[in-house]
């Protein structure tokens, strides 16, 4: 396997291995998933939920430059579009939902549910 | 006239009855029409047909499964178109009387668009030359005479009766379709044609082989095939043990009771034994059995008869009985003699329904022949007419019941079957007897009601089908012209004995002295014997015995079905659910936090155990 694929030089004796990214990269999806599971802000949640998107598109980054293919690259700019339009959509609604409530606790969302 | 034109024979009123009960609907009058048109072209194409010597026009495939075609044939003999000439004939004559009984009558359409249907399906039982054509048209007329039973379905009577003439119909019906299945597995063919060439070699081949053979069993196959027939015939000819649904059958308007009750469908029956004579006679033990039914059947409803006050029943149960001399001929391996009786039978007796039906007319539907009396005054015509077919059907000297009779009771002392003999004797005796009764009450003494005092006047159309009908009554037994035409190049005149004769004219006249000693001038009955009226209780005893029997059969399987099926097997898989859903509804919060939360674990779980 060439060096390439083993892992990026960064000093002596220092390699950062693809381990290193998924590391990262799932660490970054707990830190999304904790914030989505328990803060009660709609606005953080959508923060956390673009966080978990993005620790997605770090891990098909990272497969795509260790294994040479470029398959997941064009895949994160993919997630990097359709993000946008979410956020779009997502934003104006939250932005509406102030506008008629005056707060944006996920627990006064509840009597949507019907 | 060419061959296809027979065809019509059966388009026609079938056209007739389509236009009748659908397009016509509300115009009674037009339908009338058609309907007695139909009759009219059918009676003319018939004449025409059998005058023409015009042959059978060639088979029409109707269904082919494989190998097995069911084609709709043709079937024209001496024999067939005997029955055409009865059928379309008494049939157009019961369709001009009709014009006049049912003149006010609201739901004429339907009653003449079951008529047609009824002719369409008679026709077709005559001329179709298989056995499953036979069954269909045969199940048609079942139901043409369901239709015009409850025509008046409104009269909780009619529509019972309706129901049981269908019921014990569909008895009779079990045990002929499984006569053809019999048929079927043995010969391979339901074609009659070809059976009459296979059925006596198949047999014969068998006896020759069954000393090789032990397994064949050449005595139980013929006997099975000849009984399951019967079957059939004992439902539609209301014979013994099916009988009872004829009597109630009379809830029908009287023209129906004349044209289907008494002279055409229950004829169906005898008609079948004399086609599939060929079939049956190779089993001399269902021979017997079947003499013996009709014998038994005619002296029965003929005691029955003696004993009814209701003028449509008494003339019902006489049906009955002379259904049962012809059973008895076919069973005496005569069915020339039987074919001659039925059609002398279908003359007098649509004649004397027929007259009956005027002498109901007149007196606003009464049908109790106590309230009546004194009726030769007051209509002449009527009871001219009624009295020949009396006489016709008690076999007086001279009439062509006598002739019809003779050759029955011929046959049966040819045989030597002095039984069966005696049997018939006594019929005719009792219906001497029960038919003079049925004259002297209604129409001779002094009237015994106010509406017996002045009856209606009877208007042309119905009194002139009865001047029309008197006329074969009375002439059709001469120069055995009937058997003569029947029986073909092979018929040979042989005198009857003496005895034959001797008492035959005997029965006549010691039943007509006895019954007139004992009613004329009587203003009730002088006998009362409960158990004849009562019809030996057998209405009874099938109530207690097979209905009610059905009923417990109908409330176990009621139970097993509300219970089992409905209650373990239903019931728990919708309550099942229907808990589940009551449970995980509390997941549904709407907390967006707690479903996310459970998509998360249920994702780790499958993680998890998908390793």
């Amino acid at each position: 396997m060439s060096p390439a694929k083993i892992g990026v030089k960064i000093g002596r004796g220092k390699v950062i291995t693809l381990g290193h990214y998924i590391a990262v990269s799932g660490l970054l999806f707990c830190i999304g998933l904790l914030g989505v599971l328990i803060r009660r802000s709609v606005l953080i949640i959508y923060m956390c939920l673009e966080l978990m998107l993005t620790a997605a598109a770090l891990a098909f980054v990272a497969f795509s430059r260790f294994n040479g293919c470029i398959d997941g690259q064009v895949m994160v700019l993919f997630i990097i579009t359709v993000a946008a339009a979410e956020v779009a959509v997502g934003l104006g609604i939250i932005v509406a939902w102030f506008r008629l409530q005056r707060e944006t606790d996920v627990e006064g969302m509840k009597h949507l549910r019907f | 006239m060419s061959p296809e034109l027979w065809w019509l024979l059966l388009i026609v009123p079938l056209v007739s009855a389509g236009l009748c009960t659908v397009v016509l609907r509300r115009w009674p009058t037009f339908s009338a029409a058609v309907s007695v048109g139909s009759a009219l072209f059918c009676f003319g194409l018939v004449l025409w047909g059998i005058v023409s010597g015009t042959a059978a026009p060639p088979q029409w495939e109707w269904l082919k499964v494989g190998e097995f075609v069911i084609s709709l044939e043709f079937f024209l003999n001496e024999l067939s178109t005997l029955m055409l000439v009865v059928v379309t004939g008494v049939g157009l004559l019961v369709h001009v009387y009709s014009l006049g009984y049912m003149a006010h009558d609201e739901a004429r359409s339907r009653y003449f668009g079951g008529l047609s249907l009824f002719m369409f399906s008679m026709t077709g039982i005559v001329v179709s030359d298989n056995l499953v054509m036979v069954f269909i048209f045969w199940e048609l007329v079942g139901l043409s005479s369901y239709v015009l039973i409850g025509h008046w379905y409104w009269r909780q009577a009619a529509s019972a009766a309706a129901n049981k003439a269908f019921l014990m119909n569909r008895i009779g019906d079990l045990g002929f379709l499984l006569g053809i299945i019999v048929v079927y597995l043995t010969f391979g063919t339901l074609n009659l044609g070809e059976l009459r060439e296979l059925a006596p070699k198949y047999f014969m081949a068998m006896d020759k082989a069954g000393a090789a053979h032990t397994v064949a069993q050449p005595a139980l196959l013929p006997t099975l095939i000849a009984l399951g027939l019967f079957c059939g015939a004992v439902g539609k000819s209301a014979q013994f043990p099916l009988h009872v649904w004829l009597p109630d059958a009379m809830e029908g308007p009287t023209p129906v009771s004349a044209l289907i009750h008494a002279a055409t469908m229950v004829a169906a029956g005898v008609y079948l034994l004399a086609r599939l004579f060929f079939l049956i006679s190779l089993s001399t033990l269902a021979l017997e059995i079947i003499a013996w039914v009709g014998g038994i059947t005619a002296v029965l409803a003929a005691l029955m008869a003696m004993q009814q006050n209701d003028i449509k029943r008494v003339l019902a149960y006489s049906t009955m009985s002379q259904l049962g001399l012809m059973v008895l001929a076919v069973g005496l391996s005569d069915p020339n003699a039987a074919m001659f009786h039925l059609t002398t039978h279908a003359f007098f007796k649509a004649l004397l329904f027929l007259a009956a039906g005027a002498v109901i007319h007149a007196l606003d539907h009464d049908q109790d022949i106590w309230k009546m009396g004194g009726l030769a005054k007051k209509m002449p015509i009527v009871f001219g007419t009624f009295l020949i077919g009396t006489l016709a059907l008690t076999g007086c000297p001279g009439l062509s019941g006598f002739f019809s009779k003779d050759a029955i009771l011929s046959a049966a002392q040819v045989k030597g079957k002095w039984g069966l003999f005696w049997l018939t004797v006594g019929t005719s005796t009792l219906t001497a007897f029960y038919m003079m009764r049925l004259i002297t009450v209604a129409f001779l003494g002094e009237p015994r009601s106010e509406k017996a005092q002045h009856p209606h006047s009877v208007g042309w159309v119905m009194v002139l089908p009865l001047l029309i009908l008197s006329v074969p009554s009375v002439i059709s037994g001469y120069g055995e012209v009937i058997p003569r035409w029947l029986a073909g190049k092979e018929y040979h005149h042989h005198e009857h004995a003496l005895i034959v004769y001797a008492v035959g004219i005997a029965a006549f006249f010691v039943g007509v002295i006895l019954s007139a000693l004992l009613y004329l001038g009587k203003k009730q009955d002088p006998l009362s014997l409960k158990l004849l009226r009562e019809r030996f209780y057998l209405d009874e005893i099938y109530n207690n015995f097979f209905v009610r029997g059905f009923d417990v059969l109908g409330a176990i399987c009621c139970a097993f079905d509300r219970w089992c099926v409905m209650g373990i097997g239903v019931k728990s898989v919708s309550l099942s659910f229907s808990l589940a859903g009551h449970l995980f509804r509390f997941l549904v919060n709407g907390d967006v936090r707690l479903y996310t939360f459970l998509m998360t674990l249920g994702v780790v779980i499958l993680i998890f155990w998908s390793r």
